[in-house]
């Protein structure tokens, strides 16, 4: 059998080359058994159960809506679930600790001969991957063909106040700088709003760039198993660093907001997109058509009469929400394996030989990224 | 690994593969913001056509650097199969954004009522 | 040996013991994993079934209030969950962990341990899904949980928990999927070209790749829901624009590709089992291969046929009545194949055959019966009856279980290394295939008369408006009876399984004189599944060496365009 070629020394008993080694059990062989598995099932059970009783809704029959409570006191099922995943997940990876690249499996027959089966193995994932974000760009596409604008709703004059409508994300944040009640554009072209977005573009572009050389020192053969280990380490923690940054600006964006000095001299305003309105509960935005500052100056103060109108726009803060929110979700995950991958390669266990394990995380990698090229012009500035 | 880069395929214009493709997406994306930027501070100016068709050539510049160079999916011996994997969902995916996603009932509102669903002479 | 340090430290290292419960608990053997599917699966179908019989014991009679309204929801959405999600699709998990490595020569799934992951969602799901139930208030959403009810005030609160445990079977089958799809891709016996692969192998991968393509559709909407179900989103809030039919698309979009993969592979089972039976090969496995990718294919735009009677589209209505018509003649085909398999083959009666051949006339019926549905016109009339109940049953039961029970008759002696009676399997597929048609051959005519399904009772009047006649209530008697030894007969299956397994003769090989790789090895097989220095190949088959001309087709052409090079195999770096 041509597994690479390297099989020629392993035959003295029944057990094959493919998947991870556990090097320390003495003598080649496949793990036979792992806690991971239902470790890792059972915790994301678990996990599920306590989202469900932290985030509650109960119906309030007197008012006829929805309202929500976060019970912070049953936090626990929660945490206990995202324990035991995780500490599965440790078993997953103190099993794939000491593999080292010796026995990668390829794979046999047409058309994918010789290409390593976890290498095609991340391609199906991928596969599977498309089509979840198909599925969220698929939904966002149908709400917002099938929504009226609130702005071209305003200026025709037919509406009903508390009506639906479509406000894209755009509006707060690439546009941000002309809606919103205290506009401000530091740079000049761009507003404030946009800036946390455009960085987390370009964070993301570069730490695609970044595991790309972890994975190219990695394989370098030239380097010394120190030198090598330190430098992909290096590369591994910017990848890190800079998935951390996405996030934290993500939370700045929707949640925290930013300000740089103060008052009229402030040198960034940018209000969060909270604080602008937009939430999945915002069933009254108050829209103000005047506050425009397209070439005019500012406003500040409440909007003029006759120039606003209560619009229900929970509609696309959900999708906004739930679809960059996905992409965060798998951001985080990368995050998880990141952190594994630092600490593989600051205690030196990386060689040419296992390398390919960077690349199939980079795989991963590139492709959020990839998402990311196709939501931040999507939701962020159309 | 599949794929022996042979050396010839790890430059571009005589720069570091990646290395080009990384600049070559930082370039757009600075392009991408900058004129999505302008568009809206000269709003009158410039119609949303155009900056859909800004957005829509700029990520497709950027998808297919990440995806042929960032990913291998150009240039390696594994490539063709591996981007005939990576295709095959576009049909479902095609599927799916034609079947869910221009489906709305109110999506045809704009329309002229010859070209809406129901119409009956 | 028994300090917690020890003990620690046996949890995170390997666990190496091959007997007792933790060896089944840290399996990633596929063996064994598909064991721990097929038996929770089993039990799952009997659970299933117990929920289906209340049913039937409330719809015995006419307007009888043995089971209040809110109960019964509870009950036909559990029953269609249980059947679906925890029974059929982990049962055929079950078989295509034991088969496929077998079959196709390898030793393992390519993913041992994120098969065992796959494995063990599925009771953690079913912990989530059936918790509603035991606080009274249960997913009573029907196994489709439309929208807008299920974010709605007046659904049972256990409708949160069914969604959550849905996700994670969403995540199950998208690694089962994975899995299997990069096992048939990489790690097949040398010499197994695509066109040498067993039939049963063929539906397994059409099965996996259209069930981890179509299933993420599936898993946003669910997340859709659970979000306005707890933090408020609004995806299917009427109130604030959320549009119904979202969810009717997404669910069907993944729900009409599911059911084609459940039914492929029982398509599978068959096609083995009738090759066997006959004596000969396979009638035309080339057009039986491109049949199932022509079903897969095309099973992705058929979906609209659930939805005609939503105010769905029109011009989409129309697109998928015209598909959902096509989508008949690859399975068509499969069937005269069949048919032509044992015309020119000469058939030994074993119970697996028998089973079989039940399937042929059930599924057939079955799909003929689906047939009336395109028709829009038709389907109107007949949308939420129990002609619906009718077909999907006929193509579920009729296809899905009596496949499965032909495979488990074919395969357990493989599995167990013991032969089963008989006798007692031929008085189960009697007692079976009997009961089973006198429960749901009198739904079809129930439902052109205009019987609702998904109600608790019905009512015999003799208005215009809504007139079920007098009988309806004697053949809903009999349903209840015939469910009655429905149940009782699958209880002779279990009897012999256990005794059969723990005093059966023992199994050769090959007791069946079949020729696909899987009776190469011994009874049970060993592990791992092939020995890794003498792999199966196929170079002995002469009518393979036959085939292999040398000049590939189409296909063949455009696959070696694509991959790397003959004189690189095996010898890069």
């Amino acid at each position: 059998m041509s597994y690479g070629g390297h099989d020629d020394h392993h035959h003295d008993h029944q057990h094959s080359h493919w998947g991870p080694h556990d090097w320390t059990h003495g003598h080649g062989g496949a793990p036979h058994n792992s806690w991971a598995p239902i470790m890792l099932a059972f915790g994301s059970s678990i996990f599920l159960l306590g989202f469900t009783k932290v985030f509650t809704q109960t119906w309030d029959d007197n008012a006829d809506i929805w309202t929500y409570a976060i019970h912070s006191s049953q936090i626990g099922l929660l945490i206990a679930g995202l324990a035991i995943f995780f500490a599965g997940l440790t078993v997953f990876w103190r099993q794939d600790w000491s593999h080292d690249g010796s026995h990668e499996p390829k794979s046999e027959g047409t058309p994918f001969r010789t290409i390593d089966i976890r290498k095609v193995a991340v391609w199906m994932f991928l596969m599977s991957e498309m089509m979840v974000f198909s599925s969220l760009f698929s939904t966002y596409l149908r709400y917002r063909t099938g929504f009226d604008n609130c702005e071209a709703l305003f200026e025709s004059g037919l509406f009903v106040e508390g009506q639906q409508c479509w406000l894209p994300a755009s509006y707060f944040i690439a546009e941000g700088g002309y809606h919103q009640e205290h506009a401000h554009a530091a740079l000049g072209f761009m507003p404030d709003t946009l800036i946390p977005g455009a960085i987390n573009t370009f964070a993301l572009i570069i730490s695609s760039y970044t595991i790309v050389l972890a994975l190219k020192t990695a394989k370098d053969a030239s380097l010394s198993d120190a030198e090598r280990n330190s430098k992909v380490g290096k590369y591994l923690l910017s990848t890190l660093a800079l998935a951390t940054l996405f996030l934290i600006f993500k939370m700045v964006e929707w949640f925290i907001g930013f300000n740089v000095g103060h008052g009229e001299d402030a040198l960034f305003h940018s209000p969060s997109l909270l604080a602008d309105g937009f939430t999945i509960h915002a069933s009254e935005y108050t829209y103000c058509h005047e506050w425009d500052h397209h070439g005019g100056e500012d406003h500040a103060g409440a909007c003029a009469a006759g120039a606003s109108a209560i619009f229900d726009i929970r509609m696309s803060a959900s999708t906004f929400y739930v679809t960059t929110g996905t992409h965060g979700v798998h951001v985080f995950g990368g995050m998880v394996a990141l952190f594994y991958m630092v600490i593989k390669a600051f205690r030196g266990g990386y060689t040419p030989q296992n390398a390919v394990s960077i690349e199939y995380f980079g795989l991963y990698w590139h492709f959020v990224d990839l998402v990311w090229v196709l939501v931040f012009p999507a939701f962020y500035l159309y | 690994m599949g794929e022996h880069g042979h050396d010839g395929h790890h430059t571009i214009l005589g720069f570091d593969r990646y290395k080009f493709n990384f600049w070559i997406l930082m370039i757009f994306t600075a392009i991408e913001v900058v004129a999505v930027a302008l568009t809206f501070s000269m709003r009158d100016a410039v119609s949303m056509g155009t900056v859909v068709f800004i957005l829509v050539a700029v990520g497709i510049v950027k998808g297919v650097g990440i995806a042929a160079i960032f990913m291998h999916l150009q240039g390696d011996d594994d490539s063709r199969v591996l981007t005939a994997t990576a295709l095959f969902p576009v049909f479902f995916i095609v599927v799916m954004v034609l079947f869910i996603g221009l489906t709305h009932p109110d999506a045809a509102d704009t329309l002229p009522d010859w070209c809406r669903p129901g119409f009956y002479t | 040996m028994t300090t917690i340090g020890n003990i620690l430290t046996g949890v995170t290292r390997r666990p190496t013991s091959e007997y007792g419960i933790w060896s089944w608990l840290t399996t990633i053997d596929h063996k064994r994993i598909g064991i721990l599917y097929g038996v929770t699966a089993f039990v799952f179908f009997l659970l299933g079934g117990i929920e289906a019989y209340i049913m039937r014991l409330q719809l015995s009679q006419s307007n009888l209030a043995l089971v209040s309204p809110e109960l019964y929801n509870q009950l036909f959405t559990m029953h269609g969950t249980t059947m679906i999600f925890l029974a059929a699709m982990p049962m055929i998990a079950g078989f295509a962990n034991w088969i496929v490595p077998l079959q196709i020569g390898a030793q393992d799934l390519a993913l041992p341990r994120l098969n065992a992951l796959a494995f063990w969602l599925n009771p953690a799901a079913a912990l989530l899904i059936f918790s509603g139930i035991f606080s009274g208030q249960g997913a009573d959403t029907g196994w489709t949980g439309y929208a807008p009810y299920i974010v709605s005030h007046t659904a049972h609160s256990g409708a949160t928990l069914w969604v959550a445990g849905q996700i994670l079977l969403v995540a199950s089958s998208t690694i089962s999927g994975i899995n299997f799809m990069t096992t048939f891709c990489t790690m097949r016996a040398p010499g197994m070209g695509w066109m040498q692969m067993p039939l049963f192998s063929w539906s397994m991968l059409i099965a996996t790749l259209m069930l981890f393509i179509s299933i993420p559709a599936f898993g946003i909407g669910l997340i859709q829901v659970l979000l306005d179900r707890t933090i408020g989103t609004v995806f299917y809030e009427v109130s604030a624009g959320g549009d119904p039919l979202l969810w009717s698309h997404l669910f069907w979009y993944f729900g009409h590709p599911e059911v084609y993969v459940v039914v492929l592979p029982a398509f599978g089972v068959i096609s083995e089992v009738l090759s066997t039976s006959a004596r000969r090969t396979i009638f035309g496995y080339k057009s039986m291969v491109f049949a199932l990718a022509g079903i897969g294919i095309i099973g992705f735009i058929v979906y609209g046929h659930h939805m005609f009677t939503s105010g769905m589209s029109p011009l989409l209505r129309f697109v998928t009545m015209l598909t959902t018509m096509l989508v008949a003649v690859p399975t068509g085909i499969k069937i005269f194949n069949w048919l032509q398999t044992m015309h020119g083959g000469s058939l030994v009666y074993r119970t697996h055959t028998l089973w079989a051949l039940g399937f042929l006339v059930t599924f057939t019926l079955g799909g003929i019966s689906g047939m009336y549905f395109p028709a829009i016109a038709m389907d109107l009339h007949l949308h939420e009856t129990y002609f619906v109940v009718a077909h999907f049953h006929y193509v579920f039961v009729g296809g899905i279980v009596f496949g499965l029970y032909s495979g488990l008759y074919y395969w357990f002696p493989k599995a167990t290394g013991r032969m089963m009676n008989e006798k007692l399997g031929i008085l189960h597929f009697m007692t079976g295939f009997i009961s089973y048609n006198l429960i749901f051959w009198p739904m079809h005519r129930l439902g052109i008369q205009g019987m609702p399904r998904r109600q608790h009772t019905y009512f015999i009047t003799t208005d215009e408006y809504f007139a079920l006649p007098p009988e309806t209530a004697d053949w809903n008697m009999m349903i209840t009876i015939a469910a009655f030894m429905f149940f009782a007969s699958n209880l002779i299956l279990v009897y012999n399984m256990i005794v059969s397994g723990l005093r059966g003769q023992r199994a050769p090989s090959d007791p069946w004189g079949g020729w696909s790789m899987e009776w190469m090895v011994t009874s049970p097989p060993p592990t791992p599944s092939h020995d890794p220095s003498n792999l199966p190949n196929l170079k002995f088959a002469p009518e393979w060496a036959e085939h292999d001309d040398g000049d590939p087709g189409f296909f063949g052409r455009m696959i070696e365009w694509m991959m790397i090079p003959e004189d690189d195999g095996g010898e890069e770096e």
